[in-house]
């Protein structure tokens, strides 16, 4: 065959065209992972000099009366046998200090993270297409956010009502794109900048925010974990860790560690066995569950993705199955959990 | 943008552009399931720069660029080479069960392709199926209008080998 650009044009166009089974492209998934990068990357920046501590915890369920959302459902434990403890001197590499209080009743997930010193919390719901993200991160003792002209994007300071008798103030950015997102800052009463980015909700919602904001309490706290691990290399630096919890009717838990390694990461997600699928991270997709990227102990999966990474930067702890090994999955149970998470 | 969201408009794009972005996804890569894993990752790259592809004058072309920069990232990735991220089977056995008078022909040029370099390859595409120009391609690609040029040269070289050895050829269907 004589291909000439016609044929091929035409050919391509067939074979484009050809069956294909239904479309997996989710456009609120990219909303989600997208507003999440781009908080990241705004942490990232702030943490840049200065430390940040953010926070919400597992306090939720010890908040007082009066938030729409401060239970968070047991998950029932798993009927196997149980784990081995953690040496008492693992440290969490998840802690929190302050916690989300009265949530809007849309909020059916909420999930902390820390990446280095810098964290945050994200409370994320919303039926169906794009749904809302509320963002909550407080800023170190003596640190003052950065304000319009010194590196944030064109924006306007405009004063708020006070949150619980402190000043607040709302970031009003000026680019038309952002209308439906917020940013409220309020000082806490030690005298800390707490600053919320919610997006999704009502273009103009001045109530919600505040109402959050006023439910945010403070309280440094470590998280505990579905797993421990132990025996990592020197080469293999923490370098982030989450738990996304359900509220209400949520999705299961997920937690998971991200380790640098060079200038590569891998991380390793955790969820009940009992999910469908792969446990996700955001970040980079996952890999179908397989017997070389995933283990199952105790009714909890653990998958590795490596995202963009080679799978050479396994080499040194035996491959995806030896870095398996070296987490011990501790089962659905909550109260099995561990802060001795790193070690 | 008036009174449109930003994330409203963000969805509005990808629900009218994800057929397509499919497509050119699908013809880069060869596999249905990847391909919805490079939209995937396409759609979100997009999101977070929203702000400035919505002013773009051609949001089109800022996607198709992001798509095609997005296939090469996992090709230089040897993880993103090994893995079938949800599992090929899938994909083979929804083609097989499709009875059509071009598949045979469709499946040659596809494995032909799948055998071009990805520059090559996205090159061939960005080409004779997206009708680039040989500048608005190397836009896309980021390179030399030069060497979209050698690049779909032997491309087009490549696959002229590889369909001409075919067993069956489609003229004779």
């Amino acid at each position: 065959m004589n291909i000439d650009v016609t044929d091929l044009a035409s050919e391509l166009t067939a074979l484009a065209d050809s069956p294909a089974p239904p479309s997996a492209v989710d456009a609120s998934a990219a909303l989600r992972a997208g507003r999440s990068r781009l908080m990241r990357r705004r942490v990232a920046a702030l943490a840049t000099g200065t430390a940040l501590a953010v926070g919400a915890g597992l306090l939720l369920s010890q908040l007082p009366s009066g938030g729409a959302h401060q239970v968070v459902p047991t998950v029932p434990a798993s009927p196997t046998s149980a784990a081995p403890s953690p040496p008492a001197t693992g440290h969490d590499p998840l802690t929190t200090d302050a916690v989300f209080g009265w949530l809007p009743p849309d909020v059916t997930q909420v999930r902390y993270e820390m990446a280095g010193r810098a964290a945050y919390a994200e409370a994320t719901g919303g039926l169906g297409g794009v749904g809302i993200q509320i963002q909550l991160m407080i800023y170190q003792p003596g640190q003052k956010p950065p304000q319009p002209g010194s590196g944030e994007a064109t924006a306007t300071r405009v004063d708020a009502p006070r949150v619980n008798g402190q000043p607040a103030y709302w970031l009003v950015r000026n680019d038309p794109a952002y209308h439906h997102d917020s940013v409220l800052r309020w000082q806490l009463a030690d005298g800390r900048w707490a600053e919320l980015n919610s997006s999704g909700l009502a273009q103009n919602d001045q109530q919600t925010p505040p109402r959050i904001a006023a439910g945010v309490t403070e309280g440094t706290k470590q998280l505990a974990l579905p797993f421990w691990v132990a025996g990592m290399p020197d080469g293999f630096q923490f370098a982030s860790a989450y738990l996304s919890r359900p509220v209400g009717a949520g999705k299961p838990w997920t937690a998971g560690l991200t380790f640098q390694v060079g200038d590569s990461r891998v991380s390793v997600d955790v969820t009940p066995a009992a999910t469908a699928g792969a446990p996700s991270s955001e970040a980079s997709g996952t890999a179908a569950p397989t017997a070389l990227n995933c283990k199952v102990e105790r009714g909890v999966r653990a998958c590795i993705d490596l995202g963009a990474a080679p799978a050479a930067m396994l080499d040194q702890v035996g491959g995806p199955a030896g870095l398996l090994d070296r987490f011990t999955l501790l089962g659905t149970d909550e109260g099995s959990w561990t802060t001795h998470v790193a070690n | 943008m008036a009174k449109a969201t930003r994330d409203a408009e963000f969805t509005e794009f990808v629900a009218s552009r994800t057929g397509w972005l499919r497509k050119v996804a699908y013809l880069l890569c060869g596999d249905w399931h990847r391909a919805d894993d490079l939209v995937q990752e396409t759609i979100t790259k997009l999101y977070t720069h929203w702000g400035r592809v919505s002013r773009a004058d051609n949001v089109d072309g800022y996607a198709r660029r992001v798509l095609v920069n997005t296939f090469l990232a996992e090709q230089r990735s040897p993880w993103g080479r090994l893995t079938l991220r949800r599992g090929g089977d899938v994909d083979l056995d929804v083609e097989a069960a499709v009875t059509h008078a071009d598949l045979e022909a469709s499946l040659d040029l596809r494995q032909a392709l799948s055998a071009l370099p990805p520059r090559q390859r996205a090159a061939v595409v960005l080409r004779y199926y997206c009708d680039l120009s040989i500048e608005q391609a190397a836009d896309a690609l980021g390179c030399s209008s030069g060497n979209i040029k050698s690049q779909t040269s032997r491309g087009l070289d490549t696959l002229r080998r590889s369909l001409v050895l075919r067993p069956a050829q489609r003229t004779q269907a």
